[in-house]
């Protein structure tokens, strides 16, 4: 007989009391909560916004209180960096710390604390990562995404937030989607999966977001709350009511035929609410890969690029333009945003935009470059373009670099400069690698990474995962 | 049934009575100089009522003006009930229907279903006469008893403040009683039903303590329209006359700054405004031709006529004293020196989408903030706001009586600590700001006084300013999570004010032509290079 499983589906008049009815219909959190364990929360707290962007904290609060009422001797609330954002830094701003500390957990996060290295030969991408300590040695860990949809993976759930986990340079690894080298980025959140499958998952999709997620999309109210011990499934019932077909989504479709959980709706028992009566059809998000949605007056001109590499950024830069850079745009028009391995050269020198280890390698010897156009106030002129390094450059470094370019010329966008307040990491994986070379190729390019190996070595990687003497070193040069 | 005339027939018939001179373009007589406000005890010029209403309501409230008048006393059905007549878009009767009782059961019977062409059928057979309704309103004489308690309070406090509070109380009862009840909603009214269940928890009688019965820095409020002017004004020493007219003979249009100029003479306040009828009629117009509540979509195009109105100072709209940023010597000398400032140009094509978008982005698709009102360190009341896709979506009024006072020193941890008990009470709150009213009422006499419109006396102002904003750094108003705030002053610190200033400004308005894409400053600086260069000759010549 087939292998079958449950997910409940609760409404509430609020997100407390439909985490604690989700509960109730699937026999009490007692089953999986035991008295004197030690449980860890993971949220998806991916910005300072508020709600749909980030998992809302009545569904952490509704889920401490159903754990300490089960006997948790600890309640731990865990995230890590978002694409170089500090949690600690995005918790502050948001109030989650002193509100979470208040109500008796202990907040952890995890860039600031020893990881934990795990390999799994049989893996298909990711065969070894790093975990956070404190999830490993939890006796539960519960991910409790928020429901949304997103540029490269058509939603963002459960399985994507169990990703969040990992340090930083692994999430870095195999992101770029490039299957042609044995690199595929939807693969490697099953890997993922395979060695952190989560005990629990709750989905918060009291407001969802549809349209351009997982940061620029709309809000959708759906009031529900999911809850399942199966990661996947919760995630297929959850794509089921943002309209997506069964088996549609590429993620719990993957994990079903890699044997990590159930994504077939005919195998799964939903408890507590219909499905069919709360389902509704979301605006699916289109990925900045894609030419012709670029906004008027900005020109990408694309190389050959990793789709969920510098393909989401470029995204995200084009839904941040759309929405609140117009005035910009329009005043400054044509901005060019090179990309990609060696883009089309552009046609106009002034305000270009070089995005990417790839494009500012390959694009070396371009007029652009050789012969640059000069902006700026007449006595501290400066090259009309800029050079956004990294394999992929963080959010807020782009954000930072794009308002230095057009400083003086764009009022809106150089008043975003203020991000440089948050303390962001900078990293790039090719400090010290020679600029003609092409670093992101190493990742997934054994002749590659063979015939650089010395320059690879002494290229300067970040520190922290590797002092600790519990990790070993994974992929470097060997 | 006294109050029903007093507050509602006779004022409506007044209106009727003037209204029918006009449409017949007959000259209104002595008698016709002033007529009661209908529900209050206000009085108004009733020529540039009637006029006002003309060509006001159609837009509010539908094609259709005519609406027949039913009373309903619990389950009883009183008479007589009656029909407003409308011609060219004027009140011009109201007549008493006498209908038997189950004549009226019926009538009310098809209103519930929003029958009217039935209504209509049966009340053209009674008046022997075409009529084509708009809606039916069910009043029950509570409503009308209510208003006589609000009036006799105003004729004993002659707090005109009070006395719209008291009115505002008695609408929401009306509501919530259904001591009102439309048939179908025109619009205006849907909107204010829909206005009034988005507050939540509350009474409107707390705002009393919040806003003083004789507030300081009095300021009126006028309308021109080529036909007629009308302006509104406290009057302490008659406060029931509270709307008057700047031209009482008939005809001569005003401008908005002829009118502002000489409303400030008739009335002795200290600022006032006029506005042009046309743009304000259809800005409100646009707003409640959308069910509330308002989400992104429905409030970008009132947003961008706002900002259009806002754009037409001097055409549709004045002010007077005129502010200095507002006075043309000063805009003519921004504009000499290319500054990014004249309102004339706000920018009305990305300022809405801009802020709607960035509300959005900044505090997320769905959220709640707490505003706590505080005066002499005590809880006045505290106001939750419930946004969502960018727009107002529920109000909510809290006492704050269960929450303990600010205690000196620290407020900051005092605000985490009310943040955290209104979590409990009143869901999670993303920002919690604390204000104390003595410092609006500081701000507004700021910008209310002289000072603001004197060159001479604006370095006292500035200085006023500058305390004021200080204190916005200090205990008098407190923001959490302020991590954000700090991170903006980090920003203004680092940039400077003058800097930042200077961007906002490019944001908000537009430009005479693009930026140039090559290097900035090269024509200033030639130009400052020849007026020193012109300087320098003159010093040496004289």
């Amino acid at each position: 007989m087939e292998k079958r499983t449950t997910v409940s589906i609760a409404t509430g008049k609020n997100r407390i009391e439909a985490v604690q009815r989700a509960f109730e219909y699937l026999g009490g959190i007692g089953k999986w909560v035991k008295p004197g364990s030690r449980v860890l929360l993971k949220p998806n707290i991916m910005s300072t916004g508020g709600t749909p962007m980030i998992t809302h904290i009545d569904v952490l609060k509704g889920l401490y209180m159903l754990c300490k009422d089960a006997g948790a001797k600890e309640v731990m609330v865990g995230e890590n960096s978002v694409c170089g954002l500090e949690p600690r830094v995005q918790f502050d701003f948001i109030g989650y710390t002193d509100a979470l500390k208040r109500l008796g957990a202990r907040v952890v996060f995890f860039d600031e604390e020893e990881w934990v290295y795990r390999s799994r030969p049989e893996n298909l991408c990711l065969k070894d990562m790093h975990l956070p300590k404190s999830l490993v040695e939890a006796d539960l860990w519960i991910t409790v995404p928020v429901a949304k949809t997103h540029v490269a993976t058509v939603s963002t759930l459960g399985i994507k937030n169990s990703h969040g986990i990992l340090a930083d340079e692994d999430k870095a690894r195999h992101h770029r989607l490039r299957p042609e080298f044995g690199s595929s980025l939807l693969d490697k959140f099953i890997d993922v999966l395979a060695v952190a499958k989560a005990g629990l998952s709750v989905m918060d999709m009291f407001d969802a977001m549809e349209g351009q997620g997982p940061g620029f999309g709309d809000t959708v109210e759906m009031k529900l709350i999911l809850a399942g011990e199966d990661v996947t499934a919760v995630d297929a019932v959850t794509d089921y009511l943002m309209g997506f077909g069964n088996l549609e989504p590429p993620l719990p479709r993957k994990a079903q035929e890699r044997g990590l959980g159930i994504a077939d709706l005919n195998r799964i028992d939903f408890l507590g609410e219909n499905p069919n009566d709360h389902r509704q059809k979301f605006i699916p998000a289109i990925g900045g890969d894609i030419p012709g949605f670029d906004p008027p007056g900005v020109e990408v001109l694309r190389g050959d690029m990793c789709r969920s590499g510098c393909g989401m950024p470029i995204s995200y830069m084009i839904d941040l333009f759309k929405l609140v850079l117009g005035k910009d745009l329009k005043e400054l028009a044509p901005i060019t945003v090179l990309c990609g391995d060696n883009p089309p050269p552009p046609k106009d020198k002034r305000f270009i935009f070089v995005f990417g280890d790839c494009a500012i390698y390959s694009t070396w010897n371009y007029e652009y470059r050789r012969k640059p156009a000069y902006i700026g106030p007449w006595w501290r002129r400066r090259p009309a373009f800029i050079d956004v390094p990294g394999c992929v450059p963080l959010s807020l470094s782009w954000i930072r670099d794009f308002a230095k370019l057009i400083r003086g010329y764009g009022p809106v966008l150089s008043l975003t400069s203020m991000v440089e307040f948050a303390e962001t990491q900078k990293y790039t994986f090719a400090e010290g690698v020679p600029l003609e070379k092409n670093p992101r190729r190493w990742q997934f390019d054994p002749e590659f990474r063979k015939k650089y190996a010395k320059e690879i070595e002494a290229s300067h990687q970040p520190e922290y995962i590797y002092k600790n003497e519990s990790c070993k070193l994974s992929g470097k040069g060997k | 049934m006294d109050s029903l005339e007093k507050y509602w027939l006779r004022p409506w018939e007044g209106i009727a009575s003037i209204s029918r001179k006009l449409e017949q373009k007959q000259a209104p007589g002595p008698e016709d100089l002033e007529i009661i406000l209908p529900f209050t005890n206000l009085t108004a010029p009733a020529r540039a009522t009637a006029l006002l209403l003309k060509k006001t309501l159609p837009g509010l409230l539908g094609p259709e003006l005519d609406h027949l008048v039913l009373l309903r006393n619990g389950t009883d059905l009183l008479p007589p009930a009656f029909l407003f007549r409308h011609r060219d878009g004027f009140l011009v009767s109201i007549d008493r229907l006498e209908l038997p009782p189950d004549k009226l059961a019926e009538l009310f019977s098809l209103s519930q279903k929003a029958n009217l062409s039935q209504i209509e059928t049966q009340i053209s057979a009674q008046i022997k006469s075409d009529l084509k309704l708009g809606w039916v309103v069910v009043i029950n004489p509570e409503f009308f008893f209510l208003l006589e308690k609000a009036g006799q309070e105003f004729i004993s406090s002659r707090s005109l403040t009070h006395y719209q509070i008291d009115l505002l109380s008695v609408f929401k009862k009306a509501g919530e009683l259904k001591l009102l009840e439309f048939f179908p909603s025109p619009p205006l009214f849907a909107r204010v039903e829909e206005f009034l269940t988005q507050i939540t928890d509350f009474d409107p009688q707390a705002l009393k303590t919040i806003i003083p019965s004789s507030p300081e820095g009095s300021f009126c409020l006028g309308l021109t329209d080529p036909e007629f002017n009308l302006a509104f004004h406290l009057n302490p020493e008659n406060p029931s006359r509270v709307a008057v007219s700047l031209d009482p003979q008939a005809g001569g249009s005003l401008s908005p700054s002829a009118a502002a100029r000489r409303l400030r003479k008739v009335s002795g306040s200290r600022m006032a405004v006029c506005f042009e009828l046309e743009p304000v009629r259809d800005l409100i117009v646009k707003l409640v031709s959308h069910p509330l509540p308002w989400q992104k979509e429905e409030l970008l195009s009132p947003l961008k006529k706002l900002i259009q109105l806002i754009q037409g100072y001097g055409r549709n709209w004045s002010i007077n004293p005129v502010p200095l940023p507002l006075k043309s010597w000063l805009r003519g000398l921004t504009r000499l020196f290319r500054l990014p400032y004249d309102i004339s140009r706000l920018d009305d094509e990305f300022l809405p989408g801009t802020i709607l978008e960035g509300i959005s982005l900044g505090v997320g698709g769905h959220s709640q903030h707490a505003i706590i009102l505080l005066d002499q360190k005590e809880i006045k009341g505290i106001l939750v706001l419930e946004l969502f896709r960018s727009g107002v979506r529920k109000i909510k009024f809290l006492s704050g009586k269960e929450i303990p006072p600010p205690r000196d020193p620290g407020r900051i941890e005092w605000l985490k600590e009310t943040k955290f008990a209104l979590w409990d009470q009143a869901g999670w709150m993303n920002y919690a700001i604390a204000i104390d009213l003595s410092l609006l009422r500081e701000l507004n006499q700021a910008l209310a006084g002289k000072e603001f419109s004197s060159l001479t006396k604006s370095p006292w102002l500035l200085l006023r300013l500058g305390r004021i904003i200080s204190k916005f750094k200090q205990d008098e108003f407190i923001f959490y999570p302020n991590l954000m705030l700090d991170t903006l002053g980090k920003f203004i610190q680092k940039e400077g004010i003058l800097s930042i200033g200077y961007r906002l400004l490019q944001a908000a308005f537009k430009r005479d032509r693009p930026r140039p894409r090559g290097l900035l400053y090269v024509r200033e600086t030639i130009i400052a290079g020849l007026v020193i260069l012109l300087g320098i000759i003159l010093f040496l010549i004289l």
